[in-house]
């Protein structure tokens, strides 16, 4: 259930859009009072999902919702589209930077989930989660 | 209580640019990520294509992403035999990554840590003409 007054943005699916996601990120973590090793990875974990929409879906937009917690920090990254491949986000072959995507989003969040999108369901979710310890 | 080092090292919202250090040695400057690293890959294409050492100066790169780094593994898989690629001083938030996906252990590439620079002695690097990929 999305609650009205968790912060989030609507972008673009453009790669001109990630110095924006980064500093709305930034801003959000400061307020929240996250350690710098945490925001710098939860930024990269991030930015990795929104790269994957812009790799894998045919999408319009980008939306990132911030939710903050007693003891952790959720984002969730969702798109309107549908894996041009369902396979792909998975695949390690690709040369611009499929194939670390998902490894770097596990490795620097505590918690990670992803729904893809499908013709009969679409729209992505990615979230991710780090703890505020 | 955030790293106000975090702001004062520009980490949000830097464009990346490119000083020239040297011969085939260039500094990175700002971000490295999707939207950078096509640019970037063009820029270094002409030096790609030349034999010999290729230097990546990192000191001044504060973000990297996977696009970032797939650029440094074909960069260094383009040289083939005819010479290597070197990151030089990638600070942590930049080797942390550069550690986590193994990057350190590809196949002609060296990261050459601030210890290492320290102990080996790489000089100082001058900047010479600011290219902006912007």
């Amino acid at each position: 259930m999305r609650n009205a007054v968790e912060p989030a943005r609507l972008y673009p699916s453009h790669p001109s859009i990630f110095p924006k996601v980064r500093a709305f990120l930034h801003q959000q973590a400061t307020e929240a009072g996250l350690g710098s090793q945490a925001t710098q990875d939860l930024i990269l974990a991030v930015c990795e999902a929104c790269a994957n929409s812009l790799r894998h879906t045919i999408s319009p937009h980008i939306r990132l919702t911030w939710r903050l917690q007693p003891q952790a920090v959720e984002v969730l990254v969702e798109d309107e589209g549908t894996f041009r491949t369902r396979a792909a986000v998975l695949d390690g072959g690709e040369a611009n930077g499929a194939g670390l995507g998902i490894p770097l989003m596990v490795a620097m969040t505590d918690e990670f989930s992803i729904r893809q999108g499908t013709e009969q369901f679409p729209g992505t979710l990615v979230r991710l989660v780090k703890y505020r310890s | 209580m955030i790293d106000q080092a975090l702001e004062a090292e520009g980490y949000v919202g830097a464009p990346l640019r490119v000083l020239q250090t040297g011969p085939r040695c260039f500094r990175l400057l700002g971000e490295l990520d999707l939207s950078s690293a096509e640019p970037l890959s063009r820029f270094l294409d002409s030096e790609l294509a030349l034999p010999g050492d290729l230097t990546l100066d990192l000191r001044g790169l504060t973000f990297i992403d996977s696009a970032g780094l797939h650029l440094f593994i074909g960069a260094a898989a383009a040289l083939g035999g005819r010479g290597g690629l070197r990151l030089l001083e990638p600070r942590r938030s930049v080797a942390k990554v550069i550690e986590t996906t193994g990057l350190d252990r590809v196949a002609n590439l060296e990261v050459v840590s601030s210890e290492d620079a320290q102990r080996g002695g790489t000089g100082p690097v001058v900047p010479v003409s600011p290219i902006d990929l912007s």
